[in-house]
């Protein structure tokens, strides 16, 4: 890295941190700081949700991984456009409409205020502890790309930056950074992918030597029967997605601050269909990688830094720095939503539902601005902590909120929106069973997992029935490479069996309040769950049926079913089109 | 440039030209209603938005 990438980054970070700063002139209410005075227009919406969605992760870890098991890893992507889809048609303009800022309200209004309190307190500590990972990715990458090894400099230098200006600046920061830091993104990407295919001799050719090497024919199979990343892998991401397009506090409260549930579901869907060829940008790159270094690295992440800092230098000097900003702006955005989210959840969830008298507007002002700070230095202790440890710590956090939030999805979404008799007996019990069930999952069929806190423990007990389970293991043992996929299939299967079965047993709960009157200044909501208009009726109904189909390809896949890849891009393609078109008509 | 990763990158370029001009507008949309808000705010302080 030259002094000239350094300069160019450092001017790109001050430059945010200041105008994000500047932006504070327009909070005013609490409001503001939560949902940007639900102002936010389609286009914009779009912006700060992709953002908001994309960060290190995506270009480093999954060029990474791309490099290593190939091209199916764009699912990740691909079922997360058709997930934006259906959430914003199906499930954010209901949500929108009742007026609130956060999903614990929503579980406040549909089943009981502690459940409110309860899940906003979870899920404002897991935020903080993800960030802290988040944090540790992008020090990590730093280190890597740069070559300065001071990672707590660049942990205080990335925090800063965050913390600043969404503690100051809010949700108004956070949307109009976005739009930016969406641009400086997309323009990194557009630099590094013509140079890595290039690098590679380029895409035709790199497609044509992947399929005739017999070991590594795989690769360019965007629907493969067998593998790390094969069917199975799809339809449990398809499920984790749904569930995050559904209840993600950070991507949810960017379209809570939407003019209208229509403008919301435009800004989700928009969000969808850019997602999908951009998705490219960073897979192929790291397919170049497997070709130009075919022995692969120790470390799947190193793959994209190599490449970066190896390949992008020749070409012309300052690449890499504006190459970095993109990577730091990726980084940066989902830091500053997340961050808002967290204070949203801890102000808003906990702090208000705690307190006997509602806080007047002002020191609401202040306690969001204190829990941004509070989180801040949650993320930055847990990122200063994780250095000390190795991966297992980071994939054992992602896998219990795997687990945790399918039952929560179940309890919130499918039952909480689509059963009236569902109260909050049911969605506790629910919750509770369903992710149990989750943990299980992994400890039976997990061989580690399973020997170090199963059988020993029950050894203790009865010798016999460590015997017994044992068995059970060795039966599943064949399973174990899919365990990662299978849980969050058992979790919310089991979510969906006890929720009604315990809520059958208890008193209705009362209805759903109505939604908020309209106020002075709101645009006229004409948004219906069943579309007045034909074309209305015949895009909604498209992205249904593209849906399904989309399902029945990828099981099919499992049969390797040789036109299952090409049927599967189709519908996904048909389920985010159709989304266009029932969004875009009355 | 072969035509795979031409088309890819032309995408690519479009929807970034697309995110800039489009969002301007919708930015100034936003501004200029903010401006109305406020300007009413003020000839009318007992009207507080909630």
């Amino acid at each position: 890295v030259t002094t000239l990438d350094y300069t160019i980054v450092i001017v790109f970070l001050c430059a945010i941190a200041a105008a994000g700063g500047m932006i504070s002139r327009l909070i005013r209410t609490p409001d503001d700081l939560f949902v940007a005075g639900r102002q936010l227009t389609p286009f914009v919406l779009a912006a700060t949700i992709t953002a908001t969605n994309l960060s290190m992760f995506h270009f480093v870890g999954m060029g990474g991984t791309a490099s290593q098991d190939g091209v199916s890893i764009i699912w990740q992507n691909w079922t997360g456009g058709i997930a934006l889809t259906l959430s914003g048609l199906f499930v954010l303009p209901l949500m929108r409409r009742l007026r609130i800022r956060s999903v614990p309200e929503y579980l406040e209004l549909r089943y009981a205020r502690g459940l409110r309190t309860l899940v906003g307190a979870f899920w404002g500590i897991r935020l903080c502890i993800y960030l802290g990972i988040l944090l540790n990715i992008a020090g990590s990458a730093a280190v890597n790309i740069t070559g300065f090894h001071h990672y707590g400099a660049w942990l205080i230098v990335f925090s800063a930056v965050s913390i600043l200006y969404s503690a100051v600046g809010g949700a108004w920061a956070v949307a109009i950074m976005d739009s930016v830091q969406f641009l400086a993104m997309l323009a990194g990407a557009l630099i590094m992918f013509p140079i890595a295919m290039s690098k590679a001799g380029g895409l035709p050719q790199m497609i044509s030597y992947f399929r005739v090497a017999a070991s590594r024919a795989h690769f360019v199979q965007l629907l493969p029967a067998h593998g790390a990343y094969n069917w199975l892998f799809v339809l449990a991401i398809l499920l984790l997605s749904i569930k995050w397009a559904c209840i993600d506090q950070a991507i949810l409260q960017r379209a809570f601050g939407s003019r209208s549930p229509r403008v919301g579901a435009k800004g989700m869907v928009l969000s969808g269909l850019i997602t999908t060829p951009m998705a490219f940008l960073w897979v192929l790159p790291g397919l170049a990688v497997a070709k130009l270094h075919p022995q692969g690295f120790a470390n799947p992440d190193q793959a994209i830094p190599w490449l970066l800092s190896t390949q992008l230098p020749s070409v012309a000097r300052g690449l890499l720095g504006f190459v970095l900003c993109g990577l730091v702006a990726a980084q940066i955005s989902v830091i500053t939503a997340d961050v808002n989210s967290v204070a949203t959840l801890l102000s808003s969830d906990v702090y208000r539902t705690l307190r006997r008298t509602p806080p007047s507007p002002r020191e609401l002002l202040i306690v969001v601005r204190a829990n941004s700070i509070a989180c801040g230095a949650l993320m930055l202790s847990v990122a200063w902590l994780l250095q000390y440890t190795n991966a297992g710590a980071i994939k054992a956090n992602l896998t219990m909120v795997g687990i945790l939030d399918m039952p929560l999805f179940v309890v919130t979404v499918i039952y909480g929106m689509a059963w009236t008799r569902t109260n909050w007996q049911g969605a506790v019990a629910g919750f509770i069973a369903g992710g149990l069930a989750g943990v299980g999952c992994y400890l039976l069929i997990d061989p580690d997992l399973f020997y170090a806190y199963v059988q020993v423990p029950l050894g203790w007990i009865s010798t016999a029935a460590a015997h017994w389970v044992g068995t059970i293991n060795a039966r599943l043992a064949h399973l174990q490479h899919d365990v990662r996929n299978l849980a969050p299939i058992v979790s919310s299967s089991t979510a969906l069996v006890v929720t009604p079965l315990v809520s059958l047993l208890f008193r209705p709960p009362a209805k759903l309040p109505d939604p908020p009157a309209a106020q002075p200044g709101d645009e006229v909501d004409d948004f219906h769950l069943i579309p007045a208009s034909f074309l209305g009726k015949v895009g909604a109904g498209m992205a249904i049926v593209a849906a399904v189909v989309f399902l029945f390809a990828v099981i099919a896949a499992a049969w390797s079913w040789r036109a299952a890849s090409e049927i599967a891009v189709a519908a996904m393609l048909a389920v985010v089109l159709g989304g266009l078109l029932r969004v875009y008509v009355k | 440039m072969d035509w795979m990763t031409l088309s890819i990158t032309a995408t690519g370029v479009l929807i970034f030209c697309l995110w800039i001009v489009i969002p301007i507008r919708e930015y100034r949309m936003i501004y200029l209603q903010l401006r109305k808000q406020r300007r009413s705010e003020a000839t009318d302080p007992g009207e507080r938005r909630t």
